[in-house]
């Protein structure tokens, strides 16, 4: 027979393996392509899981807020934890690595790539766009949680509305209504933002 | 899918709902790609919908953007703070 602990491990590990598909997804998204050669998502999202059953307080507490929510904050984490540890300490030789993969060691190469970039948007383009983006970033974060939840995940995550429906616990109706209202919120509060600002 | 907008049991929500899933998903095929020729396919909504879609494909644009930037994770782990460990 298991021991309480035991058993709330095993519990907990089984809910966290619900939610696999999606947070894979998410990893290989967001996983810097140079720390894809030193880290697989598979081996990234281990690690969050780890960290998942070290926290189950974290889990426990606050049960409105979805599963998925806290593994994908737990996720983002462990991600922007092996950027310090691997891209910005080691910048240079993570860099190299990657380099020479891509270009046959022809280090050069990425300044043709900083060239390209320049070249697609000029600075009064990239100046509109940063301007109406932070508005949205803005308006994004002076929503309810469960508006912001269902925005990020249908469109930051990339998770079709059947998705969310798993992944929040609800029907694919119930997901793609709450969805629709959150747009229809945002917009209210960016026409609010632009009558303020205009 | 297709939307019986002259049904009366459905709702003026759950329409709108419908139509703005349809167009991401259309959208996300490359099937249709124009906001206003969409819009005037379905009157009755699209002023709602002229609101709607344009903001669902900035957000999208917000992401792509995101994605291109080098600091991309901790940038959303900002925004997006989510619940506190």
């Amino acid at each position: 027979m298991n021991s309480p602990e035991q058993d709330r491990l095993n519990y907990w590990g089984q809910t966290f393996l619900e939610y696999q598909k999606p947070l894979l997804k998410l990893a290989s998204r967001n996983l810097n392509p140079i720390l894809q050669r030193r880290f697989s998502p598979e081996d990234v999202l281990q690690e969050t899981f780890q960290d998942a059953l070290r926290k189950l307080d974290f889990f426990e507490n606050n049960p409105e807020c979805p599963v998925y929510m806290k593994l994908r904050k737990l996720l983002f984490q462990k991600i922007a934890d092996l950027e310090r540890r691997h891209c910005q300490t080691q910048k240079r030789d993570a860099f190299r690595d990657a380099v020479a993969a891509d270009f046959g060691g022809t280090s050069s190469s990425q300044l043709d790539w900083n060239r390209l970039a320049d070249s697609m948007t000029g600075p009064l383009t990239r100046l509109a766009r940063m301007d109406r983006n932070d508005l949205l970033q803005k308006a994004i974060a002076s929503l309810s949680e469960t508006d912001r939840q269902i925005l990020e995940m249908r469109h930051f995550d990339d998770m079709s509305n059947q998705e969310c429906a798993e992944a929040l616990k609800i029907e694919p109706k119930a997901a793609s209504i709450r969805y629709v209202r959150a747009l229809q919120r945002l917009q209210k509060l960016l026409l609010e933002y632009s009558d303020f600002t205009s | 899918m297709n939307a019986d907008h002259s049904n009366p049991d459905h709702s003026n929500d759950d329409a709108l709902t419908e139509l703005v899933e349809r167009f991401l998903d259309l959208y996300k095929k490359e099937t249709v790609t124009d906001v206003e020729l969409y819009c005037l396919r379905y009157p009755k909504y699209a002023d709602e919908l002229r609101g709607l879609l344009p903001l669902a494909l900035q957000m999208e644009g917000l992401k792509k953007n995101s994605n291109a930037n080098a600091a991309n994770n901790e940038a959303q782990t900002v925004l997006f703070s989510g619940p506190q460990v």
